[in-house]
């Protein structure tokens, strides 16, 4: 096998770095890289003429408050979608023109980066960050917290997430990124068959997003175990609570070992060990396990909390208490067990035999029993409700609908046999893009919809909501269904080029249908800057509770405080606001106290770019860098464990304040 | 699950008017030992990965012929000893013991 680019020589300052890591010869790249810096001086520009730098820092970047930062991840996933999306374009258009003897216009090296970082940048940091995003927002305030249990942790886990997202845009204008497909498979990811940068940035960047997840996790896990207001039992927590308690503790418990197995590749990569090579005793289908150890559950992981979104959307809007929630509860918990049983399931050509096969064929199998139970409580939580059918409910009923088939899709997947035939093929692509993105994304679609005007106090546009929604699940169909009949004829993923003219038709349409979705995008975007225009005429007059919601988050204001609530709920029942409503329930309007609250700080961004630079050097071999940020960022650590000025009192006056606004507002409203 | 139903018309309260301190010290506690059961985590594959490839050598040296297994297991001792002392020592220090601590 020849390799068509050398490994670069390293030298005492600069590492592997030098001017020919620009990629100047990529019209492609030069041209994005252009709009981007061009789009980056307006921003900036922007940001200094309106003097908002001051209060970005103050007000954003080293905010505890578990609700910006929960803002912050929402727009880092929104960001990231964009960049993550115009690679899926990117390919679509390739796959489409890349018949009769045309190479398309991707050359091999830069079509396989293209798919590898669609893949690690729609999982990581579009999928987690808007996960990770809805559940800091929404399940302190579910449970009648004042924040999360550690709130610098809290922006600490945004800005490692950031800056694994940075460390690999940077590898799109510096070096390049791997070519190995999003989980990196050794040996093709070993020194030996990638003896470049990419497969270095794609550790860096998810080892530095990694530390970031697993301690947002640990402390959205301990915010819920230990934070819940006084009389919520773990059976009176909303569903969305009981799916983020499960995804997190899913998070603890697999992230450790993506850890781990990147740190064996990178032993392999940099100091020449051999646990994955081919030779000298290593052995690749080691790490092809290790990963889906941690990928199985991170499929869950994502789709969990949405189940939740769900649950939640589907009660409310029907108007009744959700069917089933105890049945629901332990299906949750199922899948939170199974999901970790089932890993084999994606490489049942590993050849490790028929029982082997059989067993973790038939695991998988079961999954879709506690799933479906879940779709049966929904139908029957809508049976006979009073529907009202907001956009969030449209988006429900479609990942009912469009689910659906993805998961009958994963069963015959599920089916040794038949998968040693799909395997690899489009028709595998069209079922995990059919229940991530009729699942998660439809759910985030459901959720940013939903809890929208709890956020910013005014609703979504409705117009440009339905336009986003009929463009997204119609181009989602149209752009899907050619993928599972030529996964069926045989097609295998990842391909460049295609000999067969015969299969052309199919790629057009897949094309087309990607360009629909790029108009229920490009609606979308629409939505927000119409709403953002339009707030005052669109804003919620029920002073918190537009959709005459359930659970907690809809107790308090819109916006809701710093502090959430100025006095904490006793909670007597399932759908506990729901309960508070029925019950006659009369807000407090006087005897407010201080409320006790942790203080903002700059450390989290600080040593998240200390962590930057040190992913960087490690890429790039600049051993003095690593050693100086590493040194920096252990420093600036035990420095940040000396500052006693973590708290602070709001006073009461100030709550009065905010609370007696609130009433002349509720006053007004009614 | 519930333990027990409120009647529907019976007054009940809506929220705690005291403010409390807030209990920070078991959050930590807690927060600390799901860290280590994830760092735990990272050990055990790493010993998967022993168990499965500690076996496989290609024509190099094996452990027996690099390592003094004797030396290691002294060090080993010391250090779980070490261990071991400074726990006792902090559960004397949590009774409030300064002899036992500096002991």
């Amino acid at each position: 096998m020849t390799i068509p680019h050398p490994a670069p020589e390293t030298g005492p300052i600069l590492g592997k770095l030098s001017l020919e890591a620009l990629p100047l010869h990529e019209p492609i790249l030069v041209v994005t890289f252009i709009g981007v810096v061009l789009g980056g001086i307006a921003v900036l520009g922007l940001i200094t003429k309106f003097r908002l730098w001051g209060y970005l820092w103050k007000e954003w970047f080293t905010t505890v408050d578990h609700k910006r930062i929960g803002i912050m991840y929402m727009i880092l996933g929104l960001i990231m979608f964009l960049r993550g999306f115009a690679d899926a374009i990117m390919m679509r258009l390739q796959q489409a023109m890349a018949f009769g003897g045309s190479e398309g216009y991707l050359t091999p090296h830069h079509y396989d980066q293209v798919f590898t970082a669609h893949g690690v940048i729609m999982i990581f940091f579009v999928a987690m960050p808007f996960i990770t995003g809805l559940m800091n927002y929404v399940v302190p305030l579910q449970i009648g917290a004042r924040d999360v249990s550690f709130p610098f942790l809290n922006n600490f886990s945004f800005w490692m997430t950031t800056s694994g997202a940075v460390l690999t845009m940077i590898s799109l204008f510096v070096g390049e990124y791997a070519q190995t497909g999003w989980l990196a498979y050794p040996p093709l990811s070993g020194i030996a068959y990638s003896p470049n940068v990419g497969v270095d940035y794609y550790i860096w960047g998810l080892q530095i997003a990694g530390v970031g997840t697993t301690l947002s996790g640990i402390n959205l896990v301990v915010t819920i175990l230990k934070l819940r207001a006084p009389g919520m039992g773990l059976m009176k927590m909303p569903v969305f609570t009981w799916t983020s308690l499960c995804s997190n503790i899913l998070i603890v418990a697999s992230f450790p070992i993506l850890t781990a197995t990147l740190v064996l590749l990178s032993l392999d990569r940099y100091v020449g060990t051999n646990f994955f090579t081919n030779d000298l005793g290593g052995s690749p289908m080691m790490y092809v396990n290790l990963i889906w150890i941690w990928g199985h559950p991170e499929v869950y992981i994502l789709v969990l909390p949405l189940f939740g979104v769900f649950s939640e959307v589907t009660s409310t809007f029907s108007g009744k208490r959700l069917f089933g929630y105890t049945s629901m509860v332990y299906a949750t918990v199922c899948i939170t067990i199974l999901s970790y049983i089932v890993w084999l399931h994606h490489f049942f050509t590993m050849g490790s035999g028929a029982s082997v096969n059989s067993f973790f064929g038939i695991t998988t199998m079961v999954i879709s029993i506690p799933t479906g139970a879940k779709l049966f409580n929904w139908l029957f939580t809508m049976y006979r409700g009073r529907i009202r059918f907001e956009l969030p409910m449209m988006w429900t009923i479609a990942f009912m609908l469009t689910f659906v088939i993805g998961g009958m899709t994963g069963v015959l997947l599920a089916v040794p046999p038949a998968d040693f035939v799909l395997h690899n093929s489009l028709f595998l692509i069209a079922h995990f893009h059919n229940v991530i993105i009729g699942g998660v994304l439809f759910g985030l679609f459901a959720a940013i919809n939903y809890w929208w005007p709890k956020a910013f106090g005014y609703k979504l546009d409705v117009f440009w909501g339905k336009v986003s929604f009929w463009c997204w699940v119609v181009g989602f169909w149209v752009a899907f269904t050619p993928l599972y009949i030529l996964g069926l004829m045989g097609v295998t993923r990842r391909m460049r080029v295609f000999d067969d003219p015969s299969l052309q038709i199919w790629f057009v349409i897949a094309g087309i249908g990607a360009l629909i979705v790029a108009a229920g995008i490009g609606a979308m975007l629409v939505q927000f800057a119409v709403s953002i225009w339009r707030r005052k005429e669109l804003r919620d007059m029920t002073g918190g509770d537009p959709w005459d919601g359930r659970t907690l988050e809809w107790a308090t204001s819109s916006p809701p405080p710093d502090y959430n609530f100025a006095f904490t709920p006793v909670i007597h029942d399932l759908d506990a606001w729901y309960d508070m409503k029925s019950r006659g329930h009369q807000r407090p309007v006087d005897g407010y106290r201080d409320i006790h609250m942790p203080s903002n700080t700059g450390t989290g961004m600080i040593l998240s770019g200390f962590c930057l630079v040190m992913g960087f050097a490690l890429v790039w071999h600049i051993w003095w860098l690593v050693a100086l940020s590493f040194v920096a960022t252990i420093a600036g650590a035990i420095y940040h464990t000396f500052n006693y000025k973590r708290d602070f009192d709001i006073p009461a006056a100030t709550v009065t304040a905010v609370e007696d606004a609130r009433t002349r507002q509720l006053a007004a409203g009614a | 699950m519930s333990a027990k139903t409120i009647a529907a018309d019976e007054p009940v309260q809506f929220y705690d008017l005291d403010e409390h301190a807030h209990p920070e010290g078991h959050s930590t506690m807690l927060g600390f030992w799901i860290y280590l059961m994830s760092d735990c985590l990272i050990f055990a594959i790493l010993f998967a990965c022993y168990a499965v490839l500690g076996g496989s050598y290609a024509a190099g040296p094996a452990p027996k012929d690099l390592f003094d297994l004797k030396l290691i297991a002294l060090n080993t001792a010391m250090l779980l000893f070490s261990s071991i002392t400074y726990g006792f020592a902090v559960l004397q220090m949590q009774q409030g013991k300064v002899k036992g601590v500096q002991l």
